[in-house]
């Protein structure tokens, strides 16, 4: 209570000279994500210089324009995001994040539907090197991207009643950012 | 004598191969497995040093607006 009373109108200037607590732990922790993707990046670089054959199954053909398109929603979603960070507080802002959680949902619900159909055809993780590098990577992905929808989505339930600040909505774009940049580098690598 | 062991030891350089003590260097220079491997691990020394690198630079730039401010 001392403490808190000794604090200055000064001092309280000087602390808004640093860099937001959500923000540095955001990227922090996207840091760590980002060493992840690139350990699971190399692994499949090494697997693929290493095994002689490197490719799905005979009768599995992956649908590369499809998820081409979805990635093209994806990047979509992205930019939605930055726009809602941009104009933060406006109704406007408002839409642009619904429209980013719903690009995400859609991007979400058409690598579901391209997961079904790759196992109905019979490439699982156990279809050799390139199954189980495949299902990891993406999967690992998909989770990053589940994981990001519902806290947007939670995040979205409080910016409606405006308790959402500004810090707060740059640590998600920063993390939704990370999640939608690394993908076209997962797609090339993976699809190609 | 001295100069005899030298000399032999120079002549044993010139014949013997290096030895490539790492998982993946037993079959050979040219192996692609082998070129990837080093390339990955330069990749995975240079990403992290690129974002500590950014994020202290993200912190500075935070610094410098504030005090402009």
């Amino acid at each position: 209570m001392a403490m808190m009373q000794s604090v200055s109108p000064e001092m309280l200037r000087q602390s808004k000279k640093g860099i937001p607590s959500p923000v540095l732990g955001m990227l922090i922790f996207v840091i760590g994500e980002l060493m992840f993707f690139s350990a699971l990046v190399s692994t499949r670089v090494v697997l693929k210089a290493s095994s002689g054959i490197f490719a799905p199954p005979e009768n599995v053909r992956l649908p590369v324009l499809t998820t081409g398109f979805n990635t093209a929603v994806l990047l979509l979603s992205g930019i939605f995001m930055i726009a809602a960070g941009w104009k933060h507080g406006s109704e406007r802002s408002k839409s642009l994040f619904a429209l980013a959680i719903a690009t995400g949902l859609f991007f979400l619900g058409v690598q579901g539907y391209e997961w079904f159909n790759l196992l109905s055809y019979g490439m699982t993780m156990t279809s050799g090197v390139f199954g189980a590098t495949f299902y990891l990577l993406i999967g690992c992905h998909a989770l990053h991207v589940i994981a990001a929808v519902v806290t947007m989505m939670w995040f979205y339930r409080l910016y409606a009643k405006n308790q959402f600040g500004k810090d707060g909505m740059l640590a998600l774009q920063i993390y939704w950012s990370f999640v939608v940049l690394i993908w076209p580098v997962l797609y090339v690598l993976v699809y190609f | 004598m001295n100069r005899l062991r030298a000399a032999l030891g120079f002549l044993l350089m010139l014949v013997t191969h290096p030895l490539l003590a790492c998982a993946v260097c037993g079959s050979g220079e040219a192996d692609p497995t082998r070129n990837v491997y080093a390339g990955s691990t330069a990749f995975l020394s240079v990403v992290p040093l690129m974002a500590i690198g950014g994020v202290v630079y993200t912190i500075y730039r935070y610094v410098k607006r504030g005090e402009e401010e």
